[in-house]
């Protein structure tokens, strides 16, 4: 039986440290999981199937959970692009239940603050001179830096990360973020090949 | 078209099994995401510390039943030779 002992002192401690990890990591997990939620949900809905109830089910066990606070401004925002994503899908279904729902996700989004809801159409404004516009764009660029610096430990985790929002957001910074750190990856001597493909594709299907 | 990637996914489903205790599915689900995840210190923590606690608790499993078939045997009346999973099993 010491084995069995031994065994069991090793798998409590593990489970302790998986624990506590979980347990550290847990806004990070449950917007994770908030945003897989979101993506079951809008591929059910593709394929035909009634996703009213589900949506129900996950705004009561999410919408407490992914608050405003608790997120990077990067969170915010690719929330923000999920479940605007889902707003449109349940406006369209043009049922009671789905107006009612929908109508809760659009104050979700705008509880996530500024930029968060992408379907407000704005007033034209006056362009701001073009030094300006590109300073602004690379304040926004270290911002979404720091926040994937927080999600990821190495630079082209980070720009698998960018890609994949270029891929699905219409905001073309995204594209220049990638664009220049696939430019600073080959400087430092890494193969980018298959990320510049992945650019050019997403160029040329926005 | 899915918003986010298999990869993604399977690191979700592997949280959520790990929330739930299911270690070997949790293990199965990382050895998917690895690739993408893998460079991450936290991930490899995660992944490694999960992967040894699916090894152990099937050792566990197997030590549990080695000592429930001791059980019997004796209770039987007969000197039994238990051996490991996979091997047979010799009655005198």
């Amino acid at each position: 039986m010491t084995d069995l002992k031994t065994i069991e002192r090793l798998e409590t401690r593990l489970t302790h440290l998986i624990e506590s990890q979980l347990t550290r990591k847990k806004d990070q997990i449950d917007f994770l999981l908030g945003l897989n939620r979101i993506d079951d949900l809008l591929v059910d809905h593709e394929r035909g199937r009634g996703v009213t109830s589900d949506v129900a089910g996950f705004l009561a066990e999410y919408r407490s959970r992914l608050r405003s606070e608790t997120m990077t401004a990067a969170q915010r925002r690719r929330l923000g692009d999920f479940l605007s994503e889902l707003f449109q899908r349940l406006r369209d279904s043009r049922d009671g239940d789905s107006a009612k729902l929908a109508d809760e996700i659009k104050e979700w989004i705008s509880s996530l603050g500024e930029g968060g809801f992408r379907l407000i159409l704005k007033k034209p404004q006056e362009q701001a001179p073009l030094a300006d516009r590109f300073q602004a764009c690379l304040r926004w660029e270290t911002e979404e830096m720091v926040a994937l610096a927080a999600m990821h430990d190495h630079l082209l985790s980070c720009l698998d990360d960018v890609l994949k929002s270029a891929e699905v957001k219409v905001d073309p910074m995204y594209r220049h973020l990638a664009a220049s750190m696939i430019y600073f990856l080959q400087m430092e001597g890494y193969k980018v090949d298959p990320y510049l493909k992945r650019l050019r594709r997403i160029q040329t299907e926005t | 078209m899915a918003m986010i990637t298999g990869e993604e996914k399977a690191y979700c489903r592997g949280l959520t099994a790990l929330k739930e205790k299911n270690y070997a599915a949790a293990d199965k689900e990382f050895d998917v995401c690895g690739a993408a995840y893998g460079k991450s210190g936290g991930f490899q923590i995660m992944a490694v510390a999960t992967k040894l606690l699916a090894r152990l608790q099937q050792e566990k499993t197997m030590i549990l039943k080695t000592a429930h078939a001791i059980e019997e045997a004796v209770s039987h009346g007969k000197e039994t030779v238990v051996c490991r999973q996979g091997e047979q099993e010799e009655t005198r």
